[in-house]
């Protein structure tokens, strides 16, 4: 019997032994593993619109601009361009000697195609041209995308009229693009993984994206997709002909669909995952102060809106008591329940981190001027008591949140802060998508909200234009013809420096001086990254992993 | 028997037929379903190619027998949710992967399980029976996600010593295997163990026994295929179970199967992949039934009497 046992015992320790071996016996390439939280939904820049494809798509392609880590854009297959005076006309000159991974040249004519493409997809992809504004600005595409529109399938865009529209390339090397209304962020616009980044006429059908799941489609960027499976993962190789692969330092990206975040984070400990994106501050809590944690600056804001409009609350007319409100708040306070300010830096300008400005990032700009607003429970109250509100007769308000993520812990900590300076608080929790319908139609009095576009301050501050709430078929929060006004006129502003200085006064008006919104804080996004992975860092407001080197 | 066989191939195919006709009718009634006559929200070209595919246009029993038809061809038309991908191909990605999951799983509890049963009802060990039984207690108490995440901390974080991500090589399926079976290894035992116990005390094991028959030759040859009748109807439906996948395993292993695509179908409102599915698992569940049924017959030729 005790043979046996020894016997038993010898075979469990060598399976054991080989176990271990096997596990560890990992290449010595620079190959990465990636957990991401989504599954993939296309990989056709023209058709994007989640930021899981985004991950994948800024390392398959180039554009003519990219964003460096705090979103700042310098030209990447763009070598130089001018604007004409009139802010119309952009003439871009392309590097010469760039590739496609095939070795093929990257020529203006790729552009072109790509851009005539991207308009006449078809209705697939409205809203992934409402993302990159390509429609918004290019002269007569609005026209172009309706006469493909009533065409469907049939419309060809290499053989179609289209001499009426801004794009043109002159020569391999010279694109001119025509707009409609000058556009101060265009450059910004190109930089991001939507659809101005070029795709190759012989390899990206019109109408139709499946193809950018296949693979080996020649790309511009740093990587070639080499297999994928959308919603298990997408493993990309090292393009040899890129630009820079000189510089390029991980051999494969392999981004792995994990939609549950336990399972990320079992990975993540496992060891089997390098890096895993898309986590949340509490999953990452015990990482906090360790190299693992990467938290990621993304420009994308939490704010509170007051429902100033006509069909709002009597209160919130008053400036004054929309002022007492944002005073009566401490931020700091209410990131410190949420993880801290490494996860959620507190912003007391409306416009997020990782957006430009004129020369450095556009929130640092800002708050070099100061703030009216800084927490200050004593003034609240005082401008309550002018309000004519007091402790027999307090002012009475409802916040309105969706009950999931981090929502309810804000609610109850706004709760707390306002009851100090004797305002009541009624809280309302809805299901998410009945909480934004709500607050579309104006059915609220004080909500959180919060956008993450990448490219300019002006996208966030047309939200609250008078002309977007029509387009959107919403219930104008905000209701001022003079905000109107000053975010109309920066889109009209060509000087770049006068365009920032534009958006500045507009982001002063809506935040700082009217109180429409309260900024509360930025959303960053944290990541765990295994301590051997040097090198990740960011392209604008994605992960980029093209240097990255595993040193174990 | 023959005449047994196509009762129950006949039956079989009318239960089929109902579950479809339930889901047809259930189709229709859901509202925003774009059976029910809202397409209004899908883009032009997917309107189409649905509307066409199911007859939308026509009569509600036209509809119903292209429905039929397009049932028995196997032809589902396109996902709604993943643009492009006709629900064939995305089940016939995602069903390899579970069925091998399932099978491995369905080994193990079926090995285990009659083995212990088996070391329970007739080992006098008083610790073998009690093994036994904690086993079957666990089994039948823990969840299995609790158990795989369990497993996962300790074999996978802790010790290094299995992979927790996807289906990759054989090691990858262990844990996800162990995890989906062990319920079904309590449900066996017990099976096994009282069945047998019961078999043990009819006069032809005493007859058996007196004749001089070695002990294992009666435990395998006599009193196992006797005992086995139970055990196989349960495996019938616990085969079905688990070829259809489990969404819990499916998602904490990163395992891209069917039972993870099920739930998403149904999240999303991917309205052509829910009746590809249903239909997929009542086909499955008819077919290993009928499976068990005729094997229980074979085993027990007064089955078919009744």
């Amino acid at each position: 019997m005790k043979k046996v046992l020894a016997k038993l015992l010898a075979v469990v320790m060598i399976i054991g032994a080989v176990m271990t071996l096997t596990v560890c016996g990992t290449p010595s390439k620079n190959d990465l593993t990636v957990a991401v939280g989504y599954q993939f939904t296309t990989f056709d820049p023209a058709l994007n619109t989640e930021i899981a494809n985004s991950y994948v798509i800024s390392h398959l392609y180039s554009g003519l601009f990219k964003k460096g880590p705090g979103g700042e854009v310098t030209g990447d297959l763009c070598e130089s361009y001018e604007v004409s005076d009139d802010g119309l006309t952009y003439t871009f000159h392309l590097v010469p000697d760039a590739l496609w991974s095939d070795g093929k040249a990257i020529t203006a004519h790729d552009f072109e195609y790509s851009y005539l493409r991207a308009l006449s997809y078809g209705e697939d992809n409205a809203y992934a041209l409402a993302i990159c504004e390509i429609n918004n600005y290019i002269d007569g595409a609005q026209e172009y995308i309706e006469a493909a529109l009533s065409e469907g399938a049939a419309f060809d865009c290499t053989t179609a009229d289209h001499s009426y529209v801004g794009v043109e390339a002159v020569d391999d090397t010279t694109l001119v693009l025509r707009l409609s209304t000058p556009c101060g962020y265009l450059t910004d616009l190109m930089s991001a993984p939507y659809g101005w980044f070029p795709v190759r006429e012989d390899f990206a059908p019109q109408h139709e994206s499946m193809w950018s799941f296949d693979g080996g489609y020649p790309t511009s960027g740093a990587y070639v997709l080499k297999e994928c499976n959308e919603t298990e993962k997408a493993v990309l190789e090292k393009n040899d002909n890129y630009r820079f692969a000189d510089d390029v330092t991980a051999d494969t990206i392999t981004f792995l669909c994990m939609p549950d975040e336990s399972t990320r984070s079992l990975a993540y400990q496992s060891g089997e995952v390098d890096v895993t994106l898309d986590m949340s501050a509490d999953a990452t809590l015990p990482y906090k102060d360790t190299q693992k944690l990467w938290v990621m600056t993304q420009p994308s804001n939490y704010f509170l809106l007051i429902n100033s409009s006509s069909g709002g609350p009597e209160w919130a007319k008053d400036v004054n008591v929309r002022r007492a409100l944002a005073l009566a708040i401490d931020k700091a306070d209410v990131v410190s329940v949420l993880g801290g300010e490494l996860y959620y830096p507190v912003l007391n300008g409306y416009v997020p981190d990782g957006i430009p400005g004129e020369k450095g990032s556009f929130r640092s700009e800002g708050d070099a001027d100061g703030y009216s607003i800084v927490y200050d429970p004593a003034e609240a109250r005082a401008l309550l008591a002018q309000a004519g509100y007091g402790e027999d007769n307090p002012l009475h308000i409802t916040y309105k949140y969706s009950n999931s993520g981090i929502h309810g812990a804000v609610a109850v900590k706004l709760q707390q802060l306002w009851k100090a300076v004797g305002i009541d608080v009624d809280l309302q929790s809805a299901e998410s998508s009945a909480f934004y319908g709500q607050l579309d139609q104006g059915d609220f009095e004080v909500a959180y909200y919060g956008f993450g576009f990448t490219d300019s301050a002006i996208q966030y501050l047309n939200m609250w234009t008078s002309s977007t709430s029509i387009a959107m078929g919403i219930t104008p929060a905000v209701e001022d013809p003079v905000f109107d006004k000053m975010v109309a006129d920066a889109y009209n502003t060509v000087d770049p420096a006068e365009f920032n200085k534009a958006l500045h006064a507009a982001e002063d008006y809506l935040a700082d001086e009217n109180v429409y919104v309260i900024p509360l804080f930025n959303f960053n996004t944290p990541a765990l990254v295994q301590d051997y992975v040097k090198g990740y860092t960011m392209a604008g407001a994605y992960p980029y992993f093209a240097y990255t080197t595993i040193e174990k | 028997m023959v005449k047994y066989l196509i009762k129950r191939l006949l039956l079989g195919a009318l239960t089929l037929l109902m579950l479809a006709t339930i889901l047809f009718l259930l189709m229709h009634a859901v509202p925003g379903s774009p059976f029910a006559g809202n397409t209004g929200n899908l883009p032009a070209n997917v309107r189409e190619e649905l509307v066409s595919h199911y007859a939308l246009d026509k009569p509600i029993h036209i509809q119903y027998i292209k429905f039929l038809e397009n049932t028995v061809r196997c032809d589902y038309g396109i996902s709604l949710q993943r643009r492009g991908r006709s629900v064939s191909d995305v089940i016939l990605a995602g069903f390899p992967n579970t069925a091998r999951l399932g099978i491995v799983a369905f080994c193990i509890a079926l090995f285990v399980g009659v083995l212990l049963g088996t070391a329970a009802a007739f080992s006098k060990r008083r610790w073998v029976n009690r093994a036994a039984v904690l086993i079957a207690a666990v089994g039948a108490g823990v969840p299995s996600f609790l158990l795989a995440i369990l497993m996962m901390l300790l074999f996978g974080v802790t010790l290094h010593w299995l992979p927790v991500v996807g289906l990759s090589s054989w090691k990858h399926y262990i844990m996800p295997a162990v995890s989906l079976a062990l319920a079904p290894i309590a449900m066996i035992s017990r099976l096994t163990k009282t069945s047998l116990t019961e078999v043990m005390k009819q006069d032809y094991m005493v007859l058996a026994k007196s004749k001089g028959t070695d002990r294992f030759t009666m435990i395998v040859r006599h009193a196992m295929k006797n005992a086995m009748t139970p055990v196989v109807t349960y495996a019938g439906s616990l085969l079905a179970t688990l070829l259809t996948g489990s969404f819990v395993i499916e998602t904490l292993f990163s395992v891209q199967g069917i039972g993870a695509e099920f739930v998403a179908s149904v999240i999303n409102a991917d309205y052509t992949m829910i009746i590809a599915l249903t239909v997929l698992y009542g086909a499955f569940f008819v077919i290993c039934n009928t499976l068990a049924d005729i094997i229980t017959a074979v085993l027990d030729p007064r089955i078919k009497l009744k």
